[in-house]
């Protein structure tokens, strides 16, 4: 089993994407959302998925710039920015035009139980700063400012059990002096 | 190997095309079907390039720019006598309208695939052939004779043909002196500015008028002849579309045309290749105005890019029929034989990113995945791992797509776009994709100057990706299935115990 954590920065603003990998299985969470899917490689080297729900989508992944991916499927190539939260971080500088400027809701990928908790409300959080540890699939994952600002609510407790998109701690942009 | 038609005491005709990419596998094809033997020529650039591949002999021209290769006439000439050519035959561009070219190949002792050096020159002059058509009748746009010596010789003509007209530099070219005059109000100052920056620009004042032909439609007629005094019109071919006078998209038949239009247009095309004694393919193109008169353009003295839109429409091979023409036989059909059916639309494909005002997008072709099935046709001059060459044209090749009627085709087209794939390089793919979207395309409403119109309004948008492609793109990164699916080692062993026991029981059976 492997897992892998994604941001995806897509109509909606940054995304935390979480991929399981079980075999041929794939489950993601994105935006306390849940899918899963079973996944094949091509002989020509194109990856195809099959959701639950039965529908299929095929395409080819090719690398683009920096923190970014290239799908082409039968609805044309399109440009996806999608990586690991270090490179999204190298792609998008805190404090460049990259940086988004509305409220920021961490929310849990999956259900789980909180661990611990780091910041309280007030605190003023780098991009990349750990917000909390949550521990889900009995492994303990570390939920990371994606955007840097001031934190303006804390949803949860150490100890507690949250559900699968529950909101855990809300950020706000820094107001400058 | 099959014999040819063409065999006279067991040597068979032996055609170099003087050109490269799908133009060159194309006439190669059309030369296999005809037991014709084939030869390439190729640059450094090329080497590798599909059509050295495909062909029977093939011969180095030099270094990869275009003047030391497939623009030079002895490096030409040079490689047909080596792999003893007895045809040439120019394809489209490069040397294909050059006389000089198709006397020195007649010099030689090779047959020109295409027409007399004669023709070429004749309809290669502008002034020349308009007054060449003039005289054969066939219109043309309505200008003055000459350059005016004033405004007052101006207005008088355009009392005559109506406004708007077109002030024009004698000197000028490529958009450069030039100005529209709505109203005789306006004409005196626009005159003199006119005749002030040709003279500034060209060292030549002299200016004249012509009418302004307001929204036209480029609207062309395929004819083909032989030395035998044949000449036939084999349907028109709707090119409006296009992005900086260069045609992008082209239909056959235009969907304007009507029964009466299209033998007014068949006419007028015919007498234009008459005027000239035509032989071979050629294209006699005219500007259609919105109230269905039209104008002589100009004709283009060689097969033409969009040949295959009137190949599938009216059944006929044209490029095997230039040879054949060539080769001194009678055209393999004649008007009582020809029947269109159907409609077929052409996308030309090039390595241009339509979402950086088209640049030109070299580079190497990483996959390559061409649209099939019922009404698709793909004339493509480059394969997966191709490398696409900066000193060319940046056509990669043509999809071709044919149906019942225009909408049908334009089904198949949208289904055709969303089986193909080109990565490595930017390709002009999602231009046809919002094409088939748009309501004023499927409407078939357009003229010369819509495309660059709706273009600037925004045709193109980059759309954001689809949320199952996000998920595609995160399973691919996280490594999912990195093994092929069904392709696993163990599954690699039972193939091999699979094969066994079939052998096995063959043995058994025998």
């Amino acid at each position: 089993m492997r897992r892998a954590t994604f941001v995806h920065r897509g109509p909606n603003g940054p995304e935390e994407l979480l991929v399981t990998l079980d075999g041929s299985r794939c489950s993601f969470t994105i935006a306390g959302r849940a899918e899963a899917a079973e996944a094949a490689r091509l002989p020509d080297g194109r990856l195809s998925l099959i959701f639950e729900d039965g529908r299929q989508v095929c395409g080819r992944l090719l690398p683009a710039g920096e923190g970014e991916v290239e799908v082409s499927t039968a609805a044309g190539a399109a440009r996806i920015a999608l990586a690991e939260p270090l490179r999204d971080r190298l792609a998008h500088p805190p404090g460049g035009a990259a940086e988004g400027s509305g409220t920021e809701e961490v929310r849990a990928l999956m259900p789980g139980r909180v661990v611990e908790v780091n910041v309280s409300p007030g605190d003023s959080v780098a991009p990349g700063a750990l917000l909390l540890v949550l521990e889900a699939m009995k492994m303990q994952n570390e939920i990371r400012s994606v955007r840097g600002g001031r934190v303006s609510r804390v949803d949860v407790v150490a100890g507690r059990p949250v559900e699968g998109g529950a909101r855990l701690v809300v950020l706000e942009p820094e107001v400058p002096a | 190997m099959i014999g040819s038609r063409f065999t006279v005491h067991g040597s068979r005709p032996r055609l170099l095309v003087a050109n490269r990419g799908e133009i060159a596998l194309r006439i190669f094809r059309a030369c296999r079907d005809l037991g014709v033997e084939t030869v390439a020529v190729y640059s450094d650039a090329d080497r590798a390039a599909p059509h050295v591949a495909a062909a029977d002999f093939a011969a180095r021209l030099g270094p990869a720019p275009a003047r030391e290769s497939y623009l030079s006439i002895p490096a030409l000439l040079e490689a047909a006598r080596k792999t003893r050519a007895t045809l040439v035959h120019p394809g489209y561009g490069f040397l294909a309208e050059n006389a000089a070219f198709a006397r020195a190949c007649a010099e030689a002792g090779l047959v020109f695939v295409g027409p007399p050096a004669s023709a070429i020159a004749a309809m290669g002059s502008k002034t020349g052939s308009r007054r060449l058509m003039e005289k054969a009748g066939v219109p043309v746009v309505p200008g003055m004779p000459g350059a005016a010596r004033d405004a007052s010789e101006i207005a008088a003509f355009a009392r005559r043909v109506g406004y708007p007209v077109l002030l024009k530099a004698s000197a000028g070219g490529g958009g450069k002196g030039m100005r529209r005059v709505e109203s005789e109000d306006d004409l005196a100052a626009a005159f003199t500015r006119v005749c002030a920056e040709a003279e500034a620009s060209f060292g030549d004042g002299a200016t004249y008028a012509e009418k302004l032909v307001e929204r036209p439609r480029h609207v062309e007629v395929q004819v083909i002849g032989d030395s035998r005094g044949n000449l036939l019109a084999v349907g028109e071919r709707e090119c409006s579309l296009q992005r900086r006078h260069q045609k992008v998209v082209e239909e056959c038949p235009s969907p304007v045309v009507d029964a009466a239009l299209r033998a007014r247009l068949f006419e007028a095309a015919l007498a234009a290749a008459r005027a000239v004694s035509y032989v071979s393919c050629g294209t006699v193109e005219f500007l259609l105005a919105p109230d269905g008169s039209f104008y002589f353009l100009e004709m283009n003295t060689r097969l033409q890019v969009e040949h295959p839109v009137t190949e599938e429409v009216w059944g006929v091979d044209l490029a095997a029929a230039m040879i054949r023409v060539a080769l001194g036989e009678a055209l393999p059909f004649s008007a009582g034989s020809l029947a269109p059916r159907g409609h077929a639309i052409e996308c030309r494909v090039y390595a241009e990113d339509p979402f950086r005002a088209f640049a030109p997008s070299p580079g190497t072709i990483a996959a390559l995945r061409l649209p099939e099935g019922p009404g698709v046709r793909n004339d493509v001059g480059v394969e997966s791992g191709s490398v696409v060459p900066i000193d060319y044209d940046p056509m990669l090749g043509k999809l071709v797509v044919h149906g019942p009627d225009r909408a049908a085709a334009i089904a198949r087209l949208a289904r055709a776009l969303s089986d193909y794939e080109i990565a490595g390089v930017e390709t002009t793919l999602p231009l046809f994709r919002a094409l088939v979207n748009d309501a004023e395309f499927r409407g078939a409403r357009f003229d010369v100057q819509w495309l660059d119109r709706r273009l600037a309004d925004g045709l193109l948008v980059r759309s954001d990706a689809r949320p199952d492609a996000v998920l595609l793109a995160a399973a691919g990164l996280a490594g999912a299935d990195a093994a092929p699916a069904g392709r696993g080692s163990n599954e690699a062993a039972s193939l091999w115990r699979e094969t066994a026991r079939r052998e096995a029981l063959r043995g058994v059976l025998g």
